[in-house]
């Protein structure tokens, strides 16, 4: 199976991607305005903060924030 | 208009909106870290808070009860957000289309049909519950009677919540987070009287030297299960965590409000529950704000919490039925907004009928569906971080079985499935809530977050097993 390709053709020529869904039941302005926002987060807005995948250090620091919670927990029991 | 400003004059396309169809770009995320951290605080102080810390003071005293309770939910809301805010943030896209990758398409589908339905009517009956249990207080105030725990008026209450709650609803998001504004500093404010009037009432004294109310044999046990079920609450925000965390600007706007206020309101609440429960022998504020507080500030108080259960309510329905929309197939696309939500409430009204019945099952509710929930995280953090390495598809996610990334024999990712009820039955194997049978090992590991890594590894090698090969990202 091919994937549908993305193309900036405007809504009056529709994508393979807005073909594939409207070939499924999509209504044609859904499925244009799904290809026009799905466009401008992959491009426009690509390197905003916002759209970058989490660090391994916030993940990092995240978790150990958790971790602190838990061992202050156990603290209180302990002591 | 969309989410926040931008015109939509197709009426097809401002239906979608609402159902939450689109990914929301910069401009429509407009939910700052102080407006995220209200509308989580909103969440979590309701009376159902103060349910979880009486229900914790049946196992463990004061200070083991807080200390289970931080514990509890640091696990739980430390999966539970890595497992549904993240990416519905970064993608802006509601959590259960971006669950299409780890269960398929029906997969979803099955999933948000059962846990999630389930597990968010039983917690919007409860909170329907609790505010009608507070409006049969206030009643019972002002006309000078004992209207009962779980009269008639509760009912009554508990049947007009919902009908506020569905009013609130057909307003939309927007309008959601307008009451959480309002209602979070608010509720804030009331909790910290409350704690207050119970202190001037017992005793400092009284509280740390009370007694667990039931506790087992076994102290260790006690508290690993107090842990267990604290666990399980943070965990039973995974189904409305996502949709609300894609409508915020940033990352650090949306993690840690959602873990933050969250864990910090969940516990201000619980502790308050916990120690009413331990000096008073109830929980609930509705049973004691007015003998403590006198008519006027008790009522008041009173109004304001079965309000704030309404706000709760409202929030959670409405992530609950963009889960249903998105997941019906196409099914359910037609159904009026307005028609949908109004059937969701179909089932919580029938039980506000039963309302002893809610706060009696309340500790197996709330782990049952905790077993599920994280098992489900623990395949959701899998997939998103481990096999996809935080990259979706947009197009693909919607394309479903159309695409080729997340089409799935029948729609299922049966890794994801498998991987789900292996996790949820190690956890009932741990430790089941309904006999309340624990293995040994449950006082040291216990079982929600052994259970949600047990799905994590299930899920990585059945999609090795079954799915090797299969490209995780289109090449365009």
């Amino acid at each position: 199976m091919t994937s549908p390709q993305q193309s900036a053709t405007a809504a009056s020529h529709p994508t393979a991607f807005e073909r594939a869904l409207v070939a499924g039941g999509t209504d044609p302005a859904v499925a244009a305005e799904l290809e026009r926002r799905i466009q401008i987060v992959e491009h426009d807005e690509r390197d905003e903060p916002s759209r970058l995948p989490m660090t391994g250090r916030e993940i990092a620091v995240y978790v150990g924030v958790s971790v602190v919670a838990v061992v202050i927990g156990l603290l209180v029991v302990v002591l | 208009m969309s989410a926040r400003g931008e015109a939509v004059v197709d009426p097809k396309l401002a239906n979608e909106h609402v159902f939450g169809t689109f990914p929301l770009l910069k401009k429509e995320r407009f939910w700052s870290a102080l407006d995220f951290t209200w509308v989580n605080t909103a969440l979590a102080i309701a009376t159902w808070a103060f349910l979880v810390g009486g229900s914790t003071a049946l196992l463990v005293g004061f200070e083991a009860g807080i200390a289970a309770m931080l514990i509890g939910n640091a696990i739980g809301l430390c999966f539970m957000v890595l497992a549904s805010v993240v990416a519905s943030q970064r993608w802006g896209s509601e959590q259960y289309t971006l669950l299409r990758g780890a269960f398929g398409v029906v997969g979803v589908g099955i999933i948000v049909f059962t846990v999630i339905l389930v597990t968010e009517m039983g917690w919007s009956s409860l909170l329907a519950v609790m505010a009608g249990r507070a409006t049969s207080q206030v009643a019972a105030t002002f006309a000078g009677t004992d209207l009962g725990q779980y009269g008639p008026v509760v009912t009554i209450g508990g049947l007009v919540a919902i009908l506020i709650a569905w009013w609130v609803l057909s307003r939309g998001p927007v309008t959601i987070g307008r009451f959480n504004a309002i209602i979070a500093p608010g509720l804030a404010v009331v909790t910290v009287i409350m704690m207050v009037f119970l202190v001037v009432n017992t005793s400092w004294d009284a509280l740390f030297t009370a007694s667990p109310i039931a506790p087992f044999d076994d102290p260790t046990l006690n508290f690993m299960v107090a842990v267990e079920f604290n666990v399980g609450v943070g965990v039973s925000w995974y189904p409305v965590m996502g949709s609300l965390a894609r409508m915020t600007r940033s990352r650090k706007a949306a993690v840690w409000p959602a873990y933050g206020a969250l864990l910090v309101a969940t516990l201000i609440a619980q502790i308050v529950g916990m120690a009413a429960a331990l000096t008073l022998g109830d929980s609930d504020p509705t049973v004691w704000m007015v003998p403590f507080g006198g008519a006027i500030l008790g009522a008041a108080v009173l109004i304001f919490i079965a309000f704030a259960n309404i706000t709760s309510m409202s929030s959670i329905v409405y992530s609950t039925i963009l889960a249903i929309r998105q997941s019906s197939g196409g099914l359910l696309a037609k159904v009026p907004w307005k028609v949908l939500t109004a059937s969701f409430f179909i089932v919580p009204a029938i039980m506000t009928f039963f309302p002893q019945f809610m706060y009696e099952q309340f500790m197996i509710f709330v782990s049952v569906s905790g077993a599920f929930l994280t098992a489900i995280c623990g395949v959701a953090v899998a997939d998103y971080f481990v096999l996809r390495k935080q990259r979706v598809d947009l197009r693909e996610l919607h394309l479903g079985q159309r695409g080729t990334l997340y089409a799935f024999a029948g729609g299922i990712n049966w890794a994801g499935l498998i991987a789900l009820v292996a996790g949820a039955a190690f956890y009932l194997w741990l430790y089941n809530p309904i006999t309340l049978e624990t293995q040994a090992v449950f006082s040291v590991i216990t079982a929600s977050l052994p259970a949600a890594i047990v799905a994590a590894v299930v899920y990585l090698a059945l999609s090795a097993l079954l799915y090797r090969g299969r490209a995780t990202e289109v090449v365009r």
